[in-house]
């Protein structure tokens, strides 16, 4: 690269005709001197001295010379990068696997926790979460007398709202809208107030006011989302001031959300406010995640010591409510994404190890060639390269490699992101907002040139320690390498060998964890199982009386279960469904939502009861997950009825009151004894009467990672009380249907919402799905988090196995000659095996060691993602370590088959 | 003068020298390096190597201006001559090595009043 002339201080060729004219006056006084004209010429010459060093000198303090010689170098790099092209794939796969990998995994890293989220001045937004006294690491929701005590207390807060995750937030759509059939949409519940705290404006029309959103006394007023006005709504830009057929009731909708706010998600479509009754008020069951806005200057550590202040006098002053509780508060955007952070950041790690195994590999190389360009270099500095000269021109020369890796990175990252995009879960934050902007690009450019800088300075600070005169002498001659380097690449590769090892063994621990997963027994058999959610709205089917245990009380009409009966008839008739049933929560999906019923043995002395045992914040031991059926569940979903009957259509509201319980039930409680004829009361709600066991069935998993078995007990759905706790009166206007299919579930879907919609018209078959893709659903994370540990560590084990190919290749042919004078002497091929496989040994085991006690000391990290695996697993161990140690006797097969096949004549006379 | 008796520069001494040379007009490259030699009686013997990097330096720090010209044997030859800001320069520098000389003979030869 040459500057333009306008821009150069001064050209060469000026430089070249003053030192000409320079030396002609010189001449021309050595002539005047009386020496002759040889002579005169060779005096002046030597007076000069190195003329090229000269003008290095002189272009040396020249700024923009500095640039013209990068530029020229990089050239030069370049070249040697077209000329070598084995070397340049190489290198830049190692480099584009590392970089593409970091960027995948910044890009999500950065859509999580570091771009802003989407409202004005995200800083002062804080979550304050409700934390338990003896467990204050895990933020739980608030209750709403809490987010009240907050929202009225507080000072440090310019404003407090809350949002609750409730069961207001799932909504129908209803079908008398527009002609469409009814469909299950979802929506949120607010506080007025939050929108204030997000600092959010409504697209059109306005949001909600405090006069709307009073206790018991909700205004019917509704906002929508961009992507809801525009499905639904064709855009109408009158839409506000129109109805909405929301939960079989008429809301006016007066606000429409910009398209950006998506904070709840894409599928979030409506908002309604918080529709608080007096005795959610009054209650202490939480649920409502309060998030407010910091006034201007007050940092989040002050926030805390102002929300303690208040708990603490909360416990104190309430203590029904708020004993025991404590509160934390952090950034929104730390706890929206809090589950995310862990794994992300330990993924992080992990394709950092990638990138380092790749970097090793590139420095390994540069290593093999700086060696052979010994004599290049040597020859520069006798004509006058300095020694900085010298190391900047490898350093030049490595920055082409490193952008050319970093480019092709990107490729590949943008590829990874596409795969992510595919496979990742609806629910992950910010999934469409996922993309290559200019924090990733500007982190993958200094990933770029730190590994540019790393690589490139190891072979060249080795490279410019050279001994000029011993270099210009081997010139041309294969001597034996200098042990320092020998010694640094072997480094590498042991360090390679261990960083892969225990990127493999977390690997292998998430793989691990998979299979016993997927192997679960999930007591029930969820082939050709159609799932769907029947659900009316609370307000249909129940309404608020009382308070009991301190939480509200609902009464809850028979309508909605006389509703589930038939539609359960009328799928039975549907053609190619074997059995249908129903059951209050998720099938094989409860781990989240239990029912947790206490309950007393007829006969036996009643445990400690409720409130009067030593720690009243630990439940009472004496209890079991409750769960409410149809008849022909247990066949429906083929749980064993292991003694006893099933439910039937004659155990109705008026009959004598009945149950099932688990096995597990059977064992903890009835040990040694028939649970059945034993009479049971449970104190789920008020009104419970003693229940008959009549069966005891196989214990099921409340869901695929459930890992204990729980007491359960079953009752017919329609003999329960007619009052019921008001935070799961929700599981009374709703079942989940269950079907057994004799085809492939999915082709029965038409078939099946038909027949529903003909019984109930207003209530869609919501999420109607085969069980299995539930299933599926919940070890989703887990399968990607596995997915991307097992892509890197494979990437890794290949880097690290191409690591361990270059060094012995390049081993075995710089010790050709030595192989060779040692066969000449009556070495074997045995022999030379063993030579070879020592000098082997001694790098694996290195790095197999050194990777174990990584790993030991990593994996630890990873504890909660594992399942039914410890984090030191000796089989994984084991297994991973040999599998890595074949992959780098593979690697070496090659250079050792070479190694004993050199022929002794021909090695020696080589030279 | 035999060459063991000439005196290598003191670095940085070259760039003072090159200054205070070209105070009486301008000169090309040679002309400097000779007219040092000669006004310090041969004692100091100029490194043609290293006087173009330094003509280079002082031209770049805005000390020197050059132009091409014609020697006195009708040759074509670079030409320097002092700026402003050389002068300028000339002058402290001047004085700081005048200060450091009479500090050094203090030191080196104590009790001694310097004239």
């Amino acid at each position: 690269m040459k500057l333009p002339r306008w821009l150069r201080w001064r050209t060469d060729q000026e430089l070249d005709e003053e030192i000409q004219s320079h030396l002609e006056i010189e001449i021309q006084a050595n002539l005047e001197r009386g020496l002759s004209r040889d002579e005169a010429r060779y005096a002046a010459l030597r007076r000069l001295g190195n003329r090229t060093r000269l003008e290095e000198q002189a272009r040396e303090g020249d700024p923009l010379f500095g640039v013209e010689t990068f530029g020229r170098d990089v050239l030069h790099g370049m070249r040697n990068l077209r000329r070598n092209p084995g070397f340049t794939i190489a290198a830049t796969i190692s480099l584009a696997l590392g970089v593409g990998a970091n960027t995948v995994i910044f890009s999500l890293l950065d859509s999580t926790m570091l771009k802003p989220l989407a409202f004005p001045d995200p800083g002062r937004l804080a979550v304050i979460s409700t934390v338990p006294a003896e467990n204050p690491d895990q933020p739980q929701t608030s209750s709403i007398s809490t987010y009240f005590a907050f929202r009225d207390r507080t000072t440090s807060f310019q404003s407090v709202g809350a949002y609750n995750g409730a069961a207001c937030g799932v909504g129908t759509l209803g079908s008398d809208q527009d002609g469409v059939p009814a469909e299950r949409i979802l929506g949120q519940t607010l506080s007025p107030s939050l929108f204030r705290s997000l600092g959010v404006k409504p697209l059109l029309g306005r949001t909600f006011t405090d006069e709307e959103d009073q206790v018991d006394n909700v205004a019917p007023v509704v906002v929508i989302s961009h992507g809801m006005w525009q499905r639904r709504f064709a855009s109408d830009p009158a839409i506000v001031g129109k109805t909405l057929a929301l939960n079989r009731t008429k809301p006016t909708v007066i606000g429409v959300m910009p398209p950006d706010f998506t904070f709840f998600g894409d599928q979030v479509e409506f908002f309604l406010p918080l529709c608080l009754t007096g005795t959610q008020v009054l209650s202490r069951v939480g649920g409502n995640t309060i998030v407010g806005r910091l006034k201007p200057g007050v940092s989040i550590k002050e926030a805390q010591a102002e929300i303690d202040t208040i708990s603490a006098q909360l416990a104190a002053s309430d203590q029904e409510r708020h004993k025991g509780l404590g509160a934390r508060v952090e950034t929104l955007q730390q706890a929206a994404y809090r589950d995310y952070r862990s794994p992300l950041l330990i993924l992080q790690g992990a394709v950092a190890f990638v990138l380092l195994i790749g970097c090793a590999n590139v420095a390994g190389l540069l290593l093999a060639r700086a060696a052979s360009r010994r004599t290049e270099v040597a020859v520069r500095a006798a004509l006058g390269a300095g020694r900085q000269r010298i190391v900047r021109q490898l350093l030049a020369e490595s920055f082409p490699l490193s952008v050319l890796g970093g480019l092709v990175g990107l490729l590949l990252s943008w590829g990874g992101l596409k795969l992510f995009l595919a496979v990742a879960p609806a629910d992950f934050p910010r999934l469409h907002e996922i993309s290559l902007n200019l924090r990733i690009l500007g982190f993958t450019a200094l990933v770029v040139m730190l590994t540019s800088v790393v690589f490139a300075v190891v072979p060249a600070i080795q490279t410019s320690k050279l001994d000029l005169l011993h270099s210009l002498k081997e010139a041309g001659r294969s001597g034996t390498d200098g042990i320092a380097r020998q010694r640094l690449r072997r480094a590498l590769v042991t360090g390679q060998i261990a960083l892969a090892l225990m990127l493999l063994i977390g690997a292998g621990l998430m793989i691990n964890s998979f299979i016993r997963v997927q192997k679960h027994d999930l007591g029930a058999d969820p082939k050709n199982l159609l799932t769907f959610n029947f659900q009316w709205p609370i307000s249909e089917g129940a309404k608020p009386v009382g308070k009991y245990h301190g939480v509200g009380l609902w009464e809850v009409s028979p309508r909605p279960a006389r509703t589930f009966d038939r539609v359960a008839e009328r799928l039975r008739s549907v053609p190619g469904v074997l059995s249908a049933a129903a059951v209050n929560i998720p099938p094989l999906n409860s781990g989240t939502l239990p029912l947790i019923t206490t309950f007393l043995i007829e006969g036996r002395p009643a445990p400690l009861p409720n409130g009067a045992s030593a720690d009243e914040s630990k439940q009472p031991d004496q209890t079991a997950n409750y769960f409410a059926v149809t008849p022909d569940f247990f066949g429906t979903m083929r749980i064993p009825i292991l003694r006893g009957r099933d439910f039937n259509d004659r155990d109705k509201d008026d009959a004598p009151l009945v149950m099932i319980v688990n096995q597990a039930m059977a064992l903890q409680f009835f040990p040694g004894e028939n649970p059945i004829g034993q009479r049971v009361t449970l104190d789920l709600a008020p009104g419970e009467r003693p229940r008959e066991i009549v069966a005891v069935v196989g214990d099921t998993a409340t869901s695929r990672l459930a890992r204990e078995q729980a007491p359960a007990v079953y009752v017919p759905h329609v003999q329960q009380t007619s009052r019921f706790s008001g935070p799961w009166v929700y599981f009374r206007t709703g079942m989940y249907f269950v079907l057994r299919t004799s085809g492939e579930p999915t082709a029965l879907a038409t078939a099946v919402k038909r027949a529903v919609a003909e019984v109930d018209p207003n209530t869609p078959a919501a999420d109607l799905r085969p069980l299995e893709e539930n299933l599926d659903d919940q070890v989703r994370n887990m399968r990607i988090y596995m997915l991307c540990l097992g892509i890197f560590g494979t990437v890794a084990a290949i880097l690290a196995a191409t690591g361990i190919y270059g060094v012995m290749t390049y081993s075995v042919a710089e010790r050709t000659r030595e192989i060779g004078v040692r066969m000449a002497l009556g070495a074997g091929s045995v022999d030379v095996l063993k030579m070879i496989f020592s000098q082997v040994g001694r790098l694996i085991g290195a790095g197999v060691a050194i990777g174990l006690a990584g790993a030991v000391a990593l994996t630890g990290l990873m504890k909660s993602a594992l399942y039914g695996v410890t984090a030191t697993d000796p089989a994984t161990y084991a297994g991973v370590s040999l599998l890595l140690i074949l992959v780098a006797l593979i690697a070496c097969a090659i250079p050792t088959r070479r190694a004993v096949k050199v022929d002794p004549t021909i090695a020696l006379r080589y030279e | 003068m035999a060459d063991q008796d000439r005196i290598q520069l003191l670095q940085g001494t070259l760039d003072l020298l090159v200054l205070q040379t070209l105070v009486f007009g301008e000169q090309h490259g040679h002309g400097i390096a000779t007219a040092i030699q000669r006004t310090s009686e041969d004692v100091l013997l100029v490194d043609h190597g290293s006087l173009y990097p330094a003509l280079q330096r002082l031209e770049r720090a805005g000390l020197i201006s050059s132009d091409w010209g014609t020697s006195d044997n009708n040759r074509r030859a670079r030409y320097y001559k002092l700026t402003r800001t050389g002068r300028a320069r000339l002058t402290a520098e001047t004085g700081k090595w005048e200060k450091m000389v009479r500090a050094v003979s203090r030191v080196l030869k104590p009790g001694k009043q310097e004239a």
